[in-house]
């Protein structure tokens, strides 16, 4: 169990002053707030909070809005504050929690505490491993997770709170004798793709029959899509909960789980926003209609399942949701979809497990029913009321969300540099602090053989995320690019000692020779 | 000591003995190990292009679990592998990459080797386990007589038809790690545990005298890239180097009640009856023979068809314990056809698989190009008639399903069935359709076997259409790689090169059909057309 202390920097110092106990190197720990945990590291802490860990090829300097946790056995005792503090001091006395003690007995009781502190960090690191896994129950969810536990309350939080907005728009209850949904969250993609038993592509992934069960991943370097992808897929629990026996077809099942999925946790206020423009949504719906393709409302309703459902739907629901006008029909049509006796609905059976569903024909004439097309003239009325938001409304605004809808413009397909170049320089212009979106945008200006605007914007990156090593290699790779060949050996020779054991980090070597020639 | 007690003891060791008494000796001299197989497993052959899995063993009792809140059951035959991770020396002697040159000295072919990929055995487990999401949930060392072992505990859970255990012990033996792994449902592991962990603990070293490592095994993961032209004697001589190369692998560690048997089109590794053997070779040979004689224009004297090897299981569970797990090389895995004793006969779902598998092989043997190329209407045309067709000694039948009959008779008395040039002329969406795979069977078996194919008139149209197509779309690639395109400089050009790029992909087909028609049709008059329509139509009735 972790203590209060955790929420800030913790240095301590086994040393009183003027009399060094030598350590030995490797025995300090480093926990970041993203959760990756260092154990037996050499640190060297500054009273700022920042702190920087060496290694044999270089030092890293991780500054202190990153650090959770830096236990450093070495750091300088806190400077006394005033007269009377350098008196105590000059009696050999030293301050410890809030007491003056023998410098003796602080220095066992500093010893006890670093060992018990050790034990848990290892626990900690140890619970990454699912048969170590840690459990929690809320008031509605059953969590298994493998997550740091500073990392996993942050989505604990936000569950529960996305769970009260979405049950009090849609009166939901959980069942009365399986109140809790099972949340398994894995401590990387690689284990909740071998764990999950699902394949290469997969996000996360809601079981609809009993017992349900929710599982996805904390991508430690996009949080924000970690949410979006929970949010999605608690959403399909929630949808469930309408009628437990009612599979909710592709749409709206999909374009709400969207919707809903666009949500913002404000930490600190501990404050949701739900139907928030999806930037990488987004995009993919405006490069369709680059492509000259828009869809109809009819194609997309009654189609039984395509991907269009995500995008396309995404933007159904969320010009429907966010209209005075439609939002009550649209919520009723939802609804009606379970238990409209009117509605021609299918049974099918999962083994023992009846459901019922309803086609997509059958959706699109129950769609226009409750949103009141009398004629093919009223839908398709509708349908350009809708593309007329999709054009004029549905914006990428803000950093965040031109981060989102550069980086999909620019890994997407078909790939559009030019929209992702300027996406990404205009986010990094208005401040953007991730590593991710410097990193990206420094791929593009590497192939476009302006080394040094790379470089300077992988060296950004580093800075953001410092012990990433994929970050440090490219910015190695773009400092030999541009005369500067022993320092950029140097970040790369760096890199692949913090990456010894980092996946991608293998794949980017393979090319090393390759980016090198 | 008394009598009484001595034979009570005797007794005991008996009793105590009685297990391995009955367990089988599995001998591998090549890796040098042998292990007690519990009584009644059989041995399951290992795949030609396999690189890890050395040994396959498959327990002979089906185990049944049944989900409780689902109630599905599921069933499964507990399995023991040998996986063997070789080190370093092995890729000492092997080759990472070779140029093969041809007469001229010219560079025609790289070959390179794909050394073990996985540093142990989590990380195989990691990337080729496809039973179900799986965690370790206990990993622990120990020793086995002087040889030290890493013993794995396995839970397969999320997403397995059933939950299962595995349980592995790697040896460590000096220049091997010999991963030993027992699998079975969770529920059925109170009942093989005892089976099973003895199995574990028999496994001991043993001379290595048969074969050598290096070439067998850690050698095999080769891909090879073409990279210029090679005269139709180099073909010839690779084909037969490859055909010889996949038959002495796959014979390579069969087991000993496997049979082998050379015959003219096929090598055959059977484990079904004699004559189970005999029928299939027949059914292949019909199916060749069909092909020689309907796509005469395909054979090329310089081409040699390599022998396929015709796997026979005998049983489905040994077809997919064959089957599953491990890690292939990617290059020529279809020469292994593998299938199963078929219990039903002519018209089953094996039975027409393979006719469908020989087909493809002889095509794709004579020219690869005809079978990627071919329009919808030879493509499903072929696929559907080869999945009815019937042999009769050495003669392949063509007939019509039941279904295509009674759809396409109806179609024909409704006025709504499609005419030949329809045919012709649909896209991929026409298959949508109802009837309209078997109205592409019905055109195709017309033109090559049936009215149309004596015909003075119709009697070229496959040949003619293959060729003109492959024509167009040498030109419109040609067209293509000539085009000269201009990298877009804004967002602007950026969308509306994309938006381009989209279109022509989409007009491509249709463009590609329509070229291949006219040069194809040109000349035919309507009153030729009309003639087709009422001929072909006629044939359905």
């Amino acid at each position: 169990m972790l203590r209060t202390l955790l929420s800030t920097t913790l240095t301590l110092s086994l040393l009183a002053p003027g009399a060094a106990v030598a350590q030995s190197q490797g025995e300090d720990m480093l926990l970041l707030k993203d959760g990756r945990i260092f154990m037996d590291v050499e640190l060297v802490s500054t009273p700022s909070g920042e702190v920087t860990v060496k290694f044999e090829n270089g030092e890293v300097a991780v500054p202190a809005h990153l650090i959770e946790e830096a236990l450093d056995l070495d750091a300088p005792p806190p400077e006394p504050k005033n007269d009377d503090e350098r008196a105590k001091i000059a009696e050999g006395k030293m301050l410890y929690q809030g007491k003056w003690v023998s410098a003796s007995k602080r220095d066992k009781m500093f010893r006890d505490e670093i060992e018990d502190r050790r034990k848990e960090l290892k626990a900690i690191q140890d619970s990454q491993l699912w048969r170590n896994r840690s459990t929690e129950k809320t008031k509605h969810f059953e969590f298994e997770y493998t997550v740091p536990p500073h990392v996993f309350e942050i989505y604990r939080d936000q569950l529960e709170a996305y769970f009260k907005v979405f049950a009090k728009d849609w009166k939901v209850k959980p069942p009365k004798e399986n109140p809790r949904l099972k949340i398994c969250m894995y401590v990387t993609e690689s284990d909740f793709l071998q764990i999950g038993g699902v394949p290469k592509g997969v996000l996360g992934y809601f079981r609809f029959v009993d017992p349900m069960e929710l599982n996805f991943f904390y991508d430690r370097r996009d949080p924000v899509f970690t949410t979006e992808v929970l949010f999605h897929e608690a959403n399909h629990y929630m949808q469930k909960l309408i009628d437990l026996e009612f599979k909710m077809p592709h749409f709206p099942g999909e374009a709400i789980a969207e919707y809903y999925g666009g949500a913002h946790w404000d930490v600190d206020k501990k404050k949701l926003t739900v139907g928030l423009v999806l930037p990488s949504r987004l995009v993919e719906v405006k490069t369709d209609i680059a492509t000259g393709k828009y869809w109809g409302l009819e194609e997309l309703v009654s189609a039984d399942e395509v991907y269009q459902h995500y995008t396309w739907g995404w933007t159904l629901a969320h010009f429907l949701m966010k209209s005075k006008k439609h939002e009550k029909n649209f919520k009723k049509f939802v609804m009606a979809l379970a238990d409209d006796k009117k509605v021609k609905r299918q049974s099918v059976s999962i083994g023992a497990i009846p459901l019922k569903m309803v086609r997509g024909q059958e959706v699109w004439n129950t769609f226009r029913r409750y949103m009141k097309i009398e004629s093919d003239e009223a839908a398709k009325e509708l349908e350009k009321e809708w593309h007329a938001y999709i054009d004029n409304e549905l914006k990428v605004e803000g950093i965040r969300a031109k981060e989102a809808a550069g980086v999909r413009a620019v890994k997407g397909y078909p790939r559009q540099m030019i929209r992702g170049k300027r996406l990404l320089t205009e986010a990094v212009d208005e401040g953007s602090t991730s590593p991710i979106v410097h990193q990206t945008l420094g791929e593009i200006f590497y192939d476009d053989r302006d080394f040094a605007k790379a470089a300077e914007l992988f060296e950004k990156a580093v800075s953001f995320d410092p012990l990433e090593p994929g970050y440090t290699f490219w910015h190695g790779m773009a400092l030999k690019r541009v005369g500067q060949a022993e320092a950029g050996q140097k970040l790369i020779d760096l890199a692949k000692e913090m990456g010894i054991n980092d996946p991608s980090l293998r794949f980017l070597l393979e090319l090393e020779d390759e980016l090198d020639d | 000591m008394s009598q009484l007690l001595r034979a009570t003891l005797a007794l005991l060791s008996l009793f105590l003995l009685a297990p391995l008494a009955t367990a089988q000796k599995f001998e591998d001299k090549r890796f040098g190990y042998e292990l007690r197989i519990p009584k009644e497993w059989s041995q399951i052959p290992i795949k030609a292009n396999e690189e890890y899995i050395i040994a396959k063993f498959l327990a002979k009792k089906t185990y049944f679990y049944t989900d409780p809140d689902l109630k599905l059951t599921y069933e499964h035959k507990p399995e023991i592998q040998v996986i063997a991770f070789l080190s370093e020396k092995y890729k000492e002697d092997s080759v990472e990459a070779e140029e093969v040159k041809n007469e001229d000295g010219e560079t025609v072919r790289i070959r390179f080797n794909l050394n073990n990929p996985y540093k142990d055995y989590a990380d195989f487990l990691k990337n080729t386990y496809s039973g179900g999401g799986f965690y370790i949930a206990d990993e622990k060392e120990s020793k086995v007589g002087k040889v030290k072992v890493t013993e794995y505990l396995v839970k397969v859970e999320k997403g397995a038809n059933g939950p299962r255990r595995i349980v592995t012990w790697v040896f460590h033996t000096e220049d091997i790690d010999f991963a030993v792994q027992a699998e079975c449902f969770e529920s059925s592991w109170k009942d093989l545990r005892s089976d099973l962990t003895r199995t574990l603990k028999s496994f001991k070293e043993i001379e290595r005298t048969e074969g050598t490592i290096v070439q067998d095994a850690s050698t095999s993961g080769i891909v090879e890239f073409d990279i210029g032209d090679i005269t139709p004697e180099e073909r010839m001589k690779r084909r037969k180097a490859r055909e010889r190369d996949a038959h002495d692998r796959a014979q390579l560690g069969l087991p000993e009640d496997w049979e082998v048997i050379e015959e003219d089109h096929f090598l055959v590794l059977n484990h079904a009856d004699k004559k189970d053997a005999k029928k299939l070779v027949e059914q292949g040979e019909a199916v060749f023979a069909w092909c020689e004689k309907t796509f005469p224009y395909l054979v090329d004297d310089t081409d040699y068809m390599r022998k396929p090897i015709l796997r026979i299981c005998k049983d489905w569970d040994e077809l997919a314990s064959f089957a599953l797990g491990g890690r292939e090389s990617g290059w020529v895995p279809s020469i292994d056809m593998v299938t199963y004793k078929d219990t039903v006969g002519i018209g089953s779902w094996t039975y027409s698989n393979m006719t469908q598998r020989f087909a493809s092989w002889w095509i794709n043997e004579h020219d690869s190009d005809f079978l990627n190329a071919m329009p919808y209407w030879m493509r499903y045309g072929l696929e559907y008639n080869m999945l009815y067709a019937k042999h009769k000694g050495k003669k392949l039948e063509l007939i019509p399903s039941d279904w295509e009959k009674i759809g396409l008779r109806q179609e024909i008395k409704d006025g709504t069935a499609a005419t030949p040039k329809e045919i012709f002329m649909a896209g991929e969406d026409f298959y949508d359709g109802d009837n309209s795979r078997y109205a592409a069977a019905s055109l195709m078996r017309y033109l090559l076997v049936g009215k149309g194919s004596k015909d003075k008139l119709t009697k070229n149209v496959v040949r003619e259409y293959y060729i003109n197509m492959n024509a167009v779309i040498e030109e419109m690639d040609k067209d293509d790689d000539d085009r000269e395109y201009k990298e877009p400089e804004t967002e602007e050009e950026e969308a509306a090169m994309i938006k381009e790029r989209s279109q022509r992909l989409r007009d491509r087909e249709d463009q590609i059909l329509a070229a291949a028609f006219e040069r194809t049709f040109g000349e035919w008059t309507d009153k030729d057309w009309a003639l087709f329509e009422k001929y072909y139509f006629k044939s359905i009735k």
